[in-house]
């Protein structure tokens, strides 16, 4: 479980985040959304430890993130796997190095294990015999398998989402979702997912947040927030240009 | 207008030392790395490669050109004392004490430094380095001390070669287009060359590789601002760093009387 | 197999570089002969000068204009200068060498040649000195002459002018006067007394009058002959006075000519480095430091070595160790026998090979190399198994690598630095070269076997350094070529030669002096 107490970031005195307050449960997709530039990848950064918050608290079952040094950030890092918005894959290296590089950094496998698993992985994501291409040479969408099969290969306990549709066309959105949903249900790990798709956030989530003005403004599950009164959420959930949220 | 000018002056110098501080703690802790182990040796390896063997053809060029252009000019010179014998011990001594490594570190960073700054620069923009961090993989162990040790191994070897091809071009020149004996050339380098003069170009040489690796790893990992700032970093990586390499040339010299 | 194994890895790559690197280096060092190895193959003699006459530092020992050394030192000792030899080994220098200061042509570099005495004379040792010292005749030296005789001829004609003129002068001459009118007188007086007998000597005179009269022309032209001579030889003489004086009259203004034109050809040399300076800019800065830097290195010279090489302890000591070498190499000789260890870890592989090895050696340049390896990757089992799920074939190759105990046979020759083996290697056909360097401390290895194998022949590179007599470091790449196997490694050995294990077995091994 992750707990996020009173957060507070400011970059050259813009309050980004003013105070978050979100509990992440365990085993469930947790979605956080809001429009961009809310502040949405600063929170995640701020989870994994990225990025170093000016107050506030963030627990992971207990273990302060904000207080822990180098060396035990790494452990608790280990235990969480994340989906970067472009996947972030290696461009030096292949499909397989990719993916197979956390377990070469942290295990002591040999290369005929890792080869292994990493083939499960790619399974795992849809995906086969793409092992020794380079990450140029795949489309968007396999990028985000691939960057997905990365993030869980060492079956982590949290998985971070930095928009896993972004740049997807809907059909290709649809089958990342559905990724989602199948990768969570087979090992109940906890997900935490961030976007502004509100199709994919009432597909996966099991809770969704509202982030806005530096703070989480509405929280709940996807009834909940489909049938929340808050002018700022109606307007961010039915997508409409007029309302108290201004296109500029 | 004065204050604006004196807090322009204020704000250039906090950059600079700012910089000079991120640069040297980089530094620092990629050399901690280097002997904390795991150490990866393929990675090493990699960049050893690339920073030196692939470098070896420009090297070779570079060297060869100087060394012939300095056997013509100071033959040209020498010539009004009636002594062209010491053409070789100019090409030799200048190639080994100075020219070989300020110019095997000056091409060197251009090409290489510049193209580590783009992909570093690269990997920040993508994010490749955040996710190293979320892996729990440390950057500075994972991209800069690989490079800094390549620098630091690769630099002297290039120079070496940058020296032998000097006094080669220069032989070309001297003996095959001047007509200086050969015998006088070779001889004459033995006379007035030692083996610590190309161990004080070796020297100078290693903090060249220091710099190139260490300048160009800091822009890289700093750069900021989409595909602009890849270019802006490897830009800055080059003036930098070959700005870095002349001045403290010119430290070294002054500190090195042998 | 697939192409890519054809393609060097980074790590062959910057292996062969750093090869190609060290080559050039250690040639480099090796023909500068700033690094040798065994300091002992030179030794330093002293001698004093009044001048060193702006000799340098490094200027060349030549004996018979060939050099057999370098000035190592100048020093000021009483006003003397002092300098230093570095003579190379092996050149004999008489204990009656004269050292003369000389210069090659006019405006050429200063050097100390030593001229042989006779054949038979003791060499001079180490640390001792030359006694006898000259100066060549050059151009300095010419002048210096010149202006002596000058000196000289003053000298002479003042003392002359001393006895001439002045007040004793002129009663010198006023006492011969004298003494003239003296005799007169005397003479008067006596032909007075005498009157007979100067009538007597009158007839007398007269017969000499009558003798010369006939006899007369053929003195006369003796006379004249005589005379004649003597004048020839006066003209002669002043001739070559003149002469000598205007022949070096014009030595002299060819010097100062000599000198004007040197001097205005500096200026034009000056002109088109400051021209040059313009152009190049500050380019030329860093090169004028260097040639500054040049400069003060030859004004040093090898000072501090020379200090070193001064030391009368390390002396002892280089010359114990020589004799060492030189036992050890006499040992080498004959028959001996080795037997040695060396471990070796693969760090791709993450496991160790050991090589246990007897090596008889009848000659120095030749040897039988027996070895029992362990070889930790020493059996590859390829098994294939297909396997079909669903319609699926799967085919999974598997390569099981097993450890085997393997030995190897070779016979080594070697020529020069060279060594070249061969026969089984790792139970297989093979061959090997070493190339012993740096006095055989340095071995770089290459070793190719197994070429039965489905992939590629097993190559091995690897470098050798013996940290002493007995052990030893390597670290090379193994199986370089073959891309599922190589690995880089690195290790440390041992070697004893029989004679070493009869010391160390024996039952009381003597403290250490």
């Amino acid at each position: 479980m992750i707990k996020i107490i009173d957060l507070k970031k400011s970059f050259q005195g813009r309050d980004v985040l003013d105070g978050v307050n979100l509990t992440i449960e365990k085993g469930k997709i947790t979605v956080i959304i809001g429009r961009s530039g809310e502040g949405k990848s600063v929170l995640i950064k701020h989870i994994i430890g990225l990025m170093k918050p000016d107050s506030g608290r963030i627990l992971i079952d207990g273990d302060d993130m904000t207080a822990l040094r180098e060396r035990e950030l790494n452990e608790v890092r280990k235990r969480f796997g994340m989906l970067f918005q472009g996947a972030a894959l290696f461009d030096s290296m292949t499909v397989a190095e990719n993916i197979g590089f956390p377990l070469v950094e942290h295990t002591n496998l040999d290369d005929e294990e890792v080869l292994k698993i990493v083939g499960e992985k790619l399974r795992r994501v849809g995906l086969e015999g793409v092992e020794s291409l380079m990450p140029a040479q795949l489309s968007g969408g396999m990028k985000k398998r691939v960057g997905l099969a990365r993030a869980i290969v060492m079956d982590p306990e949290i998985v971070l989402f930095d928009e896993p549709t972004s740049e997807l066309d809907p059909v290709m959105s649809d089958s990342i979702a559905d990724l989602v949903l199948e990768t969570q249900q087979a090992l109940h790990t906890t997900y935490a997912v961030i976007t502004h798709d509100i199709t994919l956030a009432y597909k996966i989530a099991d809770r969704i947040a509202m982030l806005h003005g530096g703070r989480i403004i509405e929280e709940g599950s996807v009834e909940e927030m489909k049938s929340n009164e808050n002018p700022i959420v109606r307007q961010f959930l039915e997508g409409r240009a007029q309302g108290p949220l201004k296109a500029y | 207008m004065i204050m604006k000018f004196l807090e322009a002056v204020g704000r250039r110098a906090d950059g600079v030392v700012n910089a000079t501080g991120s640069m040297a703690i980089m530094l620092g802790q990629a050399v901690m790395f280097a002997f904390v182990p795991p150490v990866k040796l393929r990675n090493i390896f990699k960049q050893m490669s690339f920073v030196g063997v692939e470098s070896v053809y420009v090297v070779i060029l570079t060297g060869t050109f100087t060394g012939m252009v300095l056997a013509l000019q100071s033959f040209n010179a020498l010539k009004r004392f009636g002594a062209e014998s010491l053409v070789s011990p100019t090409v030799a001594l200048s190639m080994a004490r100075e020219l070989g490594p300020v110019l095997t570190g000056l091409m060197v960073t251009g090409r290489a430094g510049s193209a580590m700054a783009t992909e570093l620069g690269t990997m920040r923009l993508t994010e490749q380095i955040d996710a190293l961090v979320t892996m729990a993989v440390n950057p500075v162990r994972y991209l800069v001390t690989p490079r800094v040790i390549a620098g630091v191994t690769m630099f002297p070897l290039l120079t070496i070669i940058a020296d032998f091809s000097g006094v080669v071009g220069g032989y070309v020149v001297g003996v095959k287009f001047l007509g200086i004996n050969s015998a006088v050339y070779t001889g004459r380098i033995m006379d007035f060359v030692t083996v610590h003069d190309i161990f004080y170009g070796l020297k100078k040489s290693l903090v060249f590789g220091v710099i190139t690796a260490t300048v160009a790893c800091f822009h890289g990992f700093y750069a900021k601002g989409g595909a602009e700032g890849v270019g802006r970093a490897a830009t800055g990586s080059v003036v930098m760093g070959s700005i870095l390499i002349l001045m403290s040339d010119y430290l070294l010299s002054s500190l090195m009387t042998y | 197999m697939k192409k890519d194994t054809l393609k060097l890895s980074p790590e062959a790559k910057v292996g062969l570089f750093v090869l190609l690197g060290l080559i050039v280096l250690v040639y480099m060092a090796f023909r500068l002969g700033g690094i040798r190895f065994g300091r002992g193959s030179e030794y330093t003699l002293t001698v004093d000068f009044d001048s060193a006459d702006s000799l340098d530092r490094g200027a060349s020992v030549r004996v018979a204009g060939v050099e057999v050394g370098k000035v190592r030192e100048i020093d000021l000792r009483n006003n003397r200068a002092h300098l230093v030899l570095r003579i190379n080994h092996g050149v004999r220098i008489g204990r009656d060498f004269t050292a003369a200061l000389t210069a090659k042509g006019l405006l050429g570099e200063k050097y100390l040649e030593l001229i042989p005495g006779s054949p038979n004379a003791p060499p001079l040792k180490n640390g001792e000195a030359i006694t006898r010292t000259a100066t060549y005749v050059d151009m300095d030296k010419l002048m210096t002459t010149l202006n002596d005789v000058a000196v000289d001829v003053k000298g002479i004609s003042e003392s002359l002018n001393k006895v001439l003129g002045g007040p004793a002068g002129e009663q010198t001459i006023r006492n011969i006067v004298t003494n003239i009118e003296e005799i007169s007188d005397r003479v008067n007086h006596m032909i007075s007394q005498n009157d007979e007998r100067v009538g007597h000597i009158m007839s007398n005179l007269d017969e000499f009058t009558a003798l010369l009269k006939t006899q007369g022309p053929v003195i006369t032209e003796d006379l004249r002959a005589t005379l004649k001579n003597l004048n020839d030889s006066m003209a002669k003489t002043s001739d070559n006075l003149n002469q000598m004086i205007s022949e070096n009259r014009s030595g002299l203004k060819e010097g100062i000519e000599n000198l004007k034109v040197a001097s205005i050809k500096m200026q034009e040399a000056m002109a088109a480095i400051d021209k040059m300076t313009n152009v190049i800019g500050p380019g030329v800065a860093s090169t004028v430091n260097s040639v500054n830097s040049i400069a003060t290195k030859i004004d040093k010279g090898e000072g501090t070595l020379g200090k070193l090489v001064n030391d009368p302890d390390l002396h002892d000591k280089l010359d114990k160790t020589i004799t060492g070498i030189n036992d050890y190499i006499e040992k080498k000789e004959s028959f001996r026998t080795f037997i040695g260890y060396r471990g070796e870890y693969l760090y791709d592989r993450r496991n160790t090979k050991s090589y246990f090895s007897l090596r008889i050696q009848p000659e120095s340049d030749k040897y039988y190399l027996l070895e029992v390896v362990d070889d930790p990757n020493g059996k590859l089992n390829r098994t294939t198994t297909t396997d079909v799920v669903g319609g699926v074939t799967t085919t999974t190759q598997q390569t099981q690598i097993t450890d085997a105990l393997k030995f190897s046979a070779e016979i080594a020759k070697r020529i020069r630095m060279v060594t070249l083996r061969g026969g089984i290697i790792e139970s297989t056909g093979g061959a090997g070269m070493d190339i012993n360097m740096l006095g055989d401390r340095l071995k770089l290895s290459l070793d190719a076997f197994d070429f039965t194998r489905e992939a590629h022949p097993h190559l091995k590179t690897w470098a050798t350094f013996y940290v002493s007599k007995y052990f030893f470091l390597d670290a090379g790449y193994d199986n370089f070529v073959n891309k599922d196997l190589r690995s880089g490694f690195f290790g440390l050995g041992f070697q004893f030669d029989d004679e070493d294990l009869k010391y160390l077995l024996s039952s009381a091994p003597p403290v250490a002096l």
